[in-house]
């Protein structure tokens, strides 16, 4: 009897060891692709965002306050060539260069601005959901008040000339330029009117003075609306940063609400919000400090003329019943609006903010 | 007489182990980022608020001053302790510190060191600074009972920023031995 005694050690074959080494790296090599070189990261941070909205919107009213808002405020530099001292310090700054040729650096100021308050409407369900209600009660808000999202930050270098700035002109942009190629105009989208135009213009040119016919405007407010319009000139044309908030507020009537916008939000967001940009130079946000004149231009009609669930065309703003999770819809408003970033005016149209900084 | 071949089973199997361990590692990070979602979210915008204020910070020069705005959280509140300052968290054992963190400062002054050091013991983050002074100044408010510090008449300047639920302004100015951090609106209640 012969016994053979073979001696068979496991033995790793070269096929194996690159089979292995291969599925490492093309693991590795598809996640570092996709993370850093596709913008997945930001996709990423928006659907994060939108799926954190609709998540509170949906979830039952006693759990809706567990439920955090993942939206993290967007930062946004444009410049020619060097970085924005706005953002100095802060991390996760996009940067944008902006043409050497005036009339086109203008045009991709518009593209940016419109874009923002595009992607800040859209991204916080159109205004139509219930976000803040259940959260306002649980920590002993009041629903009535203003609660907002910085949906982004937008910064301009103080480099770029000013000559540049005096070229745009959000409004048009916005009247004429589709979201996406073939489709609606951002007026339209944000209007929520495929007829839409243009902005309704009022013929008064002095907005001011309107205000100062405005018999629901006491004197005091009035004085507020001055001061702060003469401060915007003075102070926020230096500034140029311009933050996109979402602002949502609930009573029962909307007269009430917008009288409230009125009187909580910036004193020129009383008037502003309710009333159409009046000229070219109104137009530019930054040559006279950026006001909520320009948000304003977003919301068409004196508020006189609105009516119950009547939708605000030509406006990033809604007022009508909220998708909510509680049985009984809830009214409010819901504003998209651009303003300047400073907390003056920021903490006069927001009670209370939410979101990531 | 039997010999049992015991051939490795390693060679038939080990791919098909590596991938399922890489794929049950990619799961698993995929339900720690879920989870994150609901993580503290007060907390983690007050870290935030907290690493803002810190990079600030460590953009301004010395001699500089710079003025920033800060998202706040309801119930939280900035504090800082400077090297030689006793009663300090364990968190800022070795340096000077500045902190945020949740509490309920009441218009009681007394023991307030104390009240600091538990709430941020408790319920704090915290960031070390190598200046050797570190000075708050928060919007005066009235106290109503307890010690009156040394020196400071009702209302006083409180030693801590309380934060708001929306923004605030902080006025930050550093030199090469202190760093100073104030609430913008002092300088209008100064005029």
């Amino acid at each position: 009897m012969r016994f053979y005694k073979r001696y068979k050690k496991g033995a790793v074959e070269s096929y194996f060891v690159v089979t292995v080494v291969l599925a490492i790296v093309g693991f590795i090599a598809v996640l570092f692709f996709a993370v850093n070189k596709t913008g997945f990261q930001d996709y990423g941070n928006d659907e994060v965002c939108k799926l954190s909205v609709l998540t509170r919107a949906t979830t039952p009213a006693n759990a809706q306050s567990y439920v955090p808002l993942k939206c993290s405020t967007k930062k946004t530099c444009l410049t020619q060539d060097k970085e924005c001292g706005q953002f100095a310090g802060e991390d996760k700054v996009v940067r944008e260069k902006l043409p050497d040729d005036r009339d086109a650096a203008a045009r991709k100021i518009e593209e940016i601005h419109a874009k923002a308050m595009y992607d800040c409407w859209n991204m916080m369900g159109q205004g139509k959901l219930d976000l803040f209600g259940s959260f306002a009660e649980r920590f002993g808000g009041d629903s009535a008040k203003p609660t907002c999202v910085i949906c982004s930050r937008v910064a301009i270098d103080k480099n770029v000339p000013i000559e540049v700035l005096q070229k745009v002109d959000i409004n048009r942009y916005m009247e004429n330029t589709p979201v996406s190629e073939g489709g609606l105009t951002y007026l339209q989208a944000l209007a929520n009117d495929k007829g839409a135009r243009s902005f309704v213009r009022l013929k008064t040119p002095d907005e001011i003075a309107r205000l100062e016919k405005d018999p629901n405007l006491d004197s005091k407010k009035l004085d507020d609306i001055k001061s702060d319009f003469e401060r915007l000139v003075n102070e926020q044309a230096n500034k140029r940063e311009m933050a996109f908030v979402f602002m949502q507020i609930k009573t029962e009537k909307f007269s009430n609400v917008l009288a409230n916008l009125g009187v909580a939000g910036i004193a020129f967001a009383g008037g502003a919000f309710m009333t159409p940009v009046m000229n070219k130079v109104l137009f530019n946000p930054y040559v006279i400090g950026g006001s909520l004149i320009i948000g304003g231009a977003y919301a068409t009609y004196a508020y006189s003329n609105i009516h119950e669930g009547q939708e605000l065309a030509a406006s990033a703003g809604y007022c009508g019943d909220f998708v909510s999770s509680k049985g009984d819809a809830e009214k409010g408003c819901s504003i998209t609006q651009m303003i300047p970033y400073d907390y003056q005016y920021i903490n006069k149209l927001c009670n209370s903010i939410q979101g990531n900084p | 007489m039997m010999i049992k071949k015991k051939r490795g089973i390693l060679l038939n199997n080990a791919l098909t182990t590596i991938i399922a361990v890489i794929g049950l590692v990619l799961i698993f990070f995929a339900a720690y980022k879920l989870y994150q979602t609901f993580v503290n979210q007060e907390a983690e915008n007050a870290k935030n608020a907290l690493n803002v204020i810190e990079a600030k910070i460590n953009n301004l020069n010395d001699g500089e001053t710079g003025k920033f705005l800060v998202q706040g959280t309801k119930g939280w509140f900035l504090v800082g302790w400077s090297k030689e300052e006793v009663n300090r968290p364990d968190k800022c054992f070795f340096e000077s510190c500045i902190c945020v963190c949740k509490g309920n400062i009441g218009k009681n002054t007394e023991f307030i060191d104390q009240q600091f050091k538990d709430l941020c013991q408790n319920n704090g983050f915290c960031r070390d600074s190598k200046k050797e002074e570190i000075v708050l100044r928060g919007k005066k408010e009235q106290l109503t009972t307890g010690i009156i510090p040394v020196g400071r008449p009702l209302p006083y300047t409180l030693g801590f920023i309380r934060l708001p639920e929306n923004l605030i302004e902080l006025k930050i100015s550093k030199t090469e031995r202190s760093l100073e951090i104030e609430d913008a609106r002092l300088e209008d209640e100064n005029k």
